[in-house]
């Protein structure tokens, strides 16, 4: 059924309605079921990858590429972000003024709490991030909040990612709220926007490992499990959401709010797509 | 034990010895300027050598072109298991220093 | 894909239900070949290759039109920056636009008003179609 997209001044959603295709993944609260979605998107790379394992999915793009792998293995004997995690784990151990620290605010002391996040926070009302509970904890404490996307925030995360290495991700979807959320992040991550009109899934779903200029885009499958990542492009460390600004920017879009309630809820619908993959953060990527 | 600016792994294979050496140093040029618009003062590695047994087996100058955190890695020929590696670096302030890593 | 439309085009869907060449596909196809200002005939109305911010550009180039110009640019921006799908080229537009005006060029400032205002409302159109058509991305 050709599917007419013409803007009706005031009647569009009414009139498409009428004549789309029937969805069968949900795209309602009622209908969206994310365990299928996340099923539904390994099988998607399976049939396109089948020499590739599962589990190597975190590696992204390194799990596919041959040639980008040797170089990747090559950095990661010495890694660039060696010297974050030291100095995420002496900023995590520096008390409060009022004398507490980060492990007052983590269970198990923060340490190997990585694959827990992003949560749904029934108090709040809201997803939480890693980053944001390490904002949180500060202010909590009387410090002043870091910035989201680099320095000593990615640092405290890289070290806390380094913690949790091959702790398994198995993010729960508790409640209406969570699967709000969920849906909400699954509608981004495909959303074309941007002047040059694309969406996450066009280089990250069909597109991952076709060429994009001089690059190839790594598969959405196991794509968050790294972070905090030291981008050579950046030449520093820098969180998930500093790399999703960065993204909207490369497709001409403004970008949205760094730990807003659109980017949380994306961090928190990809987590879940990696749900069975390992935590391997602190990455190094190009 | 205060560690030093370096960070080294040196392995043994087949009569040679691989060394990977990763020095920790901001490598300022002296040509940045900071947000009240003062330059900040070079403070750049100038010559980084690794001696083996009492032999120099490297020897590089490096200087304000080379980018932060310098990474480097070479072969010699010769080194076992077990041998010490010095590794000294001076810097344009006039910092010198001597650490030491085992060969694997 | 551009999805580009005209006011009286959509007016026509309306009243006159959905025809096997839509609209916006003839207009796309006639600016590609002929550019702007190019006249075509599309169900037996007679319609111009022009955006209708360009058309409101074309009138006539004075200071009140160009201010005019860059206020509803301005407007349409911040309406599209409201529900998140702005484009990043569009505030260095406005600028523009502005200088422009300031230094007496009215034209110009028209024609970057006119772009920018294009920008904004095709951001709209992106969010409004986005409701509906994200799901089908989706790998099943």
């Amino acid at each position: 059924m050709k599917i007419i997209k013409v803007l009706l001044a005031g009647v569009s959603l009414a009139f498409l309605a009428s004549t789309s295709q029937a969805a069968t993944s949900g795209n309602t609260l009622a209908t969206v079921d994310p365990e299928a979605d996340r099923l539904a998107l390994q099988s998607h790379f399976q049939r396109r990858f089948p020499q590739v394992a599962l589990s190597d999915y975190v590696n992204g793009i390194y799990a596919l590429d041959a040639p980008s792998r040797e170089q990747w293995q090559d950095i990661e004997e010495f890694p660039p972000y060696e010297f974050d995690i030291e100095e995420g784990e002496i900023l995590f151990n520096k008390t409060f003024a009022n004398g507490k620290s980060y492990a007052d605010c983590f269970t198990n002391g923060g340490i190997g709490v990585r694959q827990n996040f992003p949560r749904w926070d029934e108090s709040q009302g809201k997803i939480v991030t890693l980053e944001l509970a390490i904002n949180q904890c500060r202010e909590a404490n009387g410090e002043k909040a870091f910035g989201w996307k680099k320095g000593k925030i990615a640092q405290i995360s890289a070290y806390m990612a380094y913690t949790s290495r091959d702790n398994l991700f198995d993010l729960k979807i508790p409640n209406n709220g969570a699967k709000a959320a969920y849906l909400d992040g699954k509608q981004t991550f495909y959303t074309r926007r941007g002047q040059l009109n694309m969406s996450c899934a066009n280089c990250h779903v069909a597109g991952a490992y076709i060429k994009i200029r001089a690059d190839l885009p790594g598969p959405a499958l196991g794509h968050v499990t790294h972070f905090p990542v030291f981008r050579s492009k950046w030449g520093n460390l820098g969180t998930l959401q500093r790399r999703y600004g960065g993204c909207q920017k490369n497709v001409r879009g403004v970008p949205q709010k760094t730990q807003g309630e659109k980017f949380r809820n994306l961090e928190f619908f990809q987590t879940y797509m990696s749900n069975g993959l390992v935590a391997n953060g602190p990455g190094a990527r190009k | 034990m205060a560690k030093g600016i370096l960070r080294a792994k040196a392995k043994a294979k087949g009569g040679n010895t691989v060394v990977k050496i990763m020095a920790k140093h901001a490598m300022e040029t002296g040509n940045r300027k900071d947000k009240s618009g003062e330059k900040i003062p070079a403070k750049y590695i100038q010559t980084l050598s690794v001696v083996h047994n009492g032999k120099m087996v490297m020897e590089s100058n490096m200087g304000p072109a080379t980018s932060k955190n310098p990474y480097m890695a070479f072969t010699f020929v010769g080194g076992a298991k077990g041998d010490e590696l010095q590794m000294t670096w001076t810097e344009n302030t006039g910092s010198t220093a001597t650490e030491t890593a085992k060969i694997k | 894909m551009k999805k580009t439309i005209s006011l009286m085009a959509a007016l026509m869907m309306v009243s006159g239900g959905v025809a096997a060449h839509p609209f916006n596909e003839a207009f796309n196809e006639q600016r590609a070949m002929y550019g702007k200002g190019h006249s075509f005939t599309w169900n037996g109305q007679t319609y111009l290759t022009d955006h209708p911010e360009e058309v409101a550009a074309a009138a006539e180039a004075n200071a009140t039109n160009a201010t005019a110009l860059l206020v509803a640019a301005k407007d349409q921006y911040a309406q599209v920056l409201a529900v998140d799908f702005g484009w990043t080229l569009t505030k260095g537009l406005l600028k523009s636009a502005g200088k422009a005006l300031e230094a007496g060029k009215f034209q110009d400032s028209m024609n970057l008003s006119a772009q920018a205002q294009y920008h904004s409302r095709m951001g709209l159109v992106q969010y409004e179609q986005s409701q509906t058509e994200w799901i089908m991305a989706v790998p099943q």
